[in-house]
């Protein structure tokens, strides 16, 4: 039933085995199930579960520090190189649509720069104009860099403002032509707001101000007077000559304007004149249109053999030229007497951009006298001045008068005057150029109407005396004969002339004349036979006029009927008819 | 060019309108969002007076708050000034009388006009009958006017006022 000793024996030890075993492990046991517990959790988690949380778990980590960052950076890195090395084209695929535009952009814009500069430098090194730069840096001990830096500039004075200081309101604005301008009233406005800005927060004295901005390749200069300011608005790079210019045109508008400045009250009608001074601030500078090589070379042998002559013939001594102030008061003085003068508009007047003299355009009448001439006595150069003169038609009353005379050249004893729109005639002159000057009257510019009244004509004139003459003129006959007496001979040798007149006069007047012969008789003898006499004595004259050539005239002989008058006497008369009036 | 220019200026406490007054005005336009005003704005309205054109250049200044305060040269040359407070806040009146004092010493007595802005609210209206008499009464004021910049009410008498009473001079 019980255990044998021997069995007892055996069973002892392991018991006491399994209890020491319990006392030595049972802290550790139950963190070891912990442990399998663990262990067997995560064998149960699914791949999906950790693809779910892994996302969220990088952004987490990111927001919260660098070191996910730092962590991945080498793999990554290592990753990107094994990728190379193993088969670059993925990679190539991803990051070209990006680099490429990059680095197209970027070598086109290095071509274009080294072409660019390249074509320059050929160009300026092998042309007179590099050829005078050349000397230029000689003469004035620059580097020929930056001579040809100084004579490439190219920029363009697009606006001017005039603003009032203390208002900031705009005073004047001047535009470039073909520029496109803001609302001028608000860019001054802001102008002046920002000068402000920074007067108040930098502190800096009153008497300074912003005296440049620039965003890009547009420059705004400004320039501060005690009660104006001034501002030009420049694309590209202006030489320091613009500012000058800005500083004469403000200085011109504080001397001109002063009184108008200081009553200012928001009015900007007495500036309107201010423009004219501003407009010499437009200039600009243009990069020169490349020509062919040979046009260089031509030019060059040109420039050289003119070289040569001018020094061969006479070597006129240069003057130096004349200060500025100076030089710039004379193209003044030279502008207005330009202005003053009648048949000259000036159009435009502006200093070249480089000191070498002033470029003008305008309207010239022909008979407005030479704009040269009006050079002398103001000292500037003609040589500085480069004029561009179009023709057009002047209205003064004295132009008009003088275009009038070369126009209808009036022969002596004609007179011409004109006031008024109205061209008057007066004195004696032939009706045909009396014709001539009314149709060139009439296409004559400034003329409106013609007078005529107190001029007479000549031709009608002649012809009332003519006509007269003829019809007093009585060719004698003998009794009963009809041949002309030795008196009538006489007296038709004297008519002769006088109808050859008459002639012409008619043909002047353009008008056919009926010249009637008209024969007579007195009453001796019979009837009959005087009606015969008269007859043949007409006839008898008209054969003595044959030898004469009439054209307007026509020769009717007749005998006098009783309508005539001096029917009863031995005589030949001439009537003259006009056949187109009834 | 050739007509009447007169600069104008906005002044009030920071948030009371300045800026939706002027835009109401200007560009008859509202937004409900608040953007301060950082320096100065500009803006020109040509308007007619009496048959004559006027050209308003109103510079609408920032607001002041107890940090900042109004800076002087944005003043300089104006011919009048708008004086904005916001009807439903009552500190903002006590903020356009310094202002007022500051502006008078500045330009000297050119003519001014206050605006109680916001009358669209007028369940939190604070202003009364009392601060409008005292204000005007006041030398130089050309107007008060109780305006809104969202519904537009009286915003143009008023800028009108002002313009007419800087036109007609000191």
């Amino acid at each position: 039933m019980s255990a044998g000793p021997g069995e007892r024996e055996r069973e002892e030890p392991a018991r006491d085995l399994e209890q020491l075993r319990a006392l030595l492990l049972t802290p550790d046991r139950a963190r070891i199930d912990a442990l399998r517990e663990r262990v067997e959790a995560l064998e149960h988690m699914s791949v999906d579960a950790l693809s779910d949380a892994l996302p969220e778990a990088v952004r987490r980590r990111v927001g919260r520090d660098d070191k996910l960052s730092d962590a991945l950076m080498t793999p990554v890195e290592s990753a990107l190189q094994t990728s190379v090395k193993r088969d670059p084209q993925p990679l190539i695929d991803a990051v070209s649509p990006v680099i490429g535009p990059a680095i197209r952009k970027a070598v086109s814009a290095a071509i274009r720069a080294m072409t660019r500069s390249l074509n320059q430098v050929l160009e300026d090194s092998l042309s007179p104009r590099g050829l005078a730069w050349r000397v230029e840096a000689w003469r004035t001990g620059r580097s020929f860099a930056e001579v040809a830096l100084l004579h490439s500039l190219i920029y363009r004075v697009e606006q001017v403002f005039l603003i009032h200081r203390e208002t900031g309101l705009l005073l004047a604005h001047a535009v470039a032509p073909e520029i496109h301008a803001q609302d001028a009233d608000m860019v001054s406005a802001m102008l002046t707001a920002i000068r402000d800005f920074v007067h108040d927060s930098f502190a800096v004295g009153e008497e300074e101000g912003v005296e440049a901005l620039q965003v890009g390749d547009l420059n705004v200069w400004v320039e501060h007077g005690p009660a104006l300011v001034i501002a030009g608005v420049i694309r590209g790079n202006a030489p320091s000559s613009v500012r000058e210019l800005l500083q004469d045109a403000l200085a011109q508008v504080t001397a001109d304007y002063r009184d108008a400045v200081r009553s200012f009250e928001g009015e900007t009608a007495p500036f309107e004149g201010c423009r004219a001074l501003l407009e010499p601030c437009l200039a600009s500078h243009h990069e020169s249109r490349r020509g062919r090589p040979y046009w260089a070379i031509g030019l060059l042998l040109i420039v050289v053999v003119a070289a040569v002559v001018y020094a061969l013939t006479r070597p006129p001594p240069l003057p130096p030229p004349p200060p500025r102030e100076t030089d710039l008061a004379a193209f003044r003085a030279y502008r207005a007497r330009l202005e003053a003068e009648p048949g000259l508009v000036v159009v435009e007047a502006q200093e070249d951009p480089e000191g070498d003299g002033y470029t003008l355009s305008g309207l010239r009448d022909p008979l407005a006298p030479a704009p040269e001439s009006l050079l002398e006595g103001t000292g500037l150069e003609p040589v500085r001045v480069h004029a561009r003169w179009r023709g057009y038609v002047a209205l003064h009353p004295a132009f008009v008068l003088t275009r009038a005379e070369r126009a209808l050249q009036p022969p002596a004893g004609v007179t011409i005057s004109y006031a008024d729109g109205r061209l008057a005639l007066a004195g004696e002159a032939p009706r045909a150029w009396i014709d001539d000057a009314r149709r060139i009257a009439a296409a004559l510019p400034g003329v409106d109407a013609l007078e005529l009244a107190a001029l007479v004509d000549t031709t009608q004139r002649g012809w009332d005396e003519t006509v007269s003459w003829i019809e007093r003129v009585a060719l004698e006959f003998k009794n009963d004969i009809a041949k002309l007496s030795p008196d009538g001979l006489a007296r038709l040798g004297e008519a002769k002339p006088r109808l050859v007149q008459l002639d012409q006069l008619a043909r002047a007047l353009g008008r056919a004349v009926v010249l009637e012969i008209v024969g007579n008789a007195d009453e001796t003898g019979t009837a009959e036979r005087n009606a015969i006499l008269r007859a043949e004595r007409a006839e008898h004259v008209l054969r003595q006029l044959d030898g004469l050539r009439f054209t307007a005239v026509m020769l009717s002989p007749r005998p006098a009927t009783d309508d005539d008058g001096a029917a009863n006497t031995r005589t030949v008369r001439f009537r003259v008819l006009l056949a187109d009036t009834p | 060019m050739g007509a009447l220019q007169k600069k104008l200026c906005m002044l009030g406490r920071y948030g009371v309108g300045k800026t939706s007054l002027v835009a109401r005005y200007v560009h008859s336009i509202f937004s409900p969002r608040y953007h301060t005003t950082v320096g100065v704005k500009i803006n020109k309205k040509q308007l007619e007076l009496d048959g004559r054109a006027v050209t308003l250049m109103l510079w609408d200044i920032h607001g002041e708050d107890d940090q900042q305060t109004i800076r002087p040269a944005y003043l300089r040359g104006a011919a009048g000034y708008a004086l904005v407070a916001d009807g439903t806040r009552r500190s903002t009146l006590a903020g356009i009388d310094s202002i007022h004092q500051r502006a008078q010493a500045q330009l000297g007595p050119v003519p001014f006009v206050v605006a109680f802005n916001k009358l669209d609210l007028q369940a939190d209206w604070e202003l009364t009958q009392e601060d409008a008499h005292s204000w005007r009464a006041r030398p130089g004021c050309a107007g008060l006017f109780m305006t809104s910049a969202k519904t537009g009410a009286r915003v143009e008498d008023m800028l009108r006022a002002l313009a007419r009473a800087a036109v007609e001079g000191r």
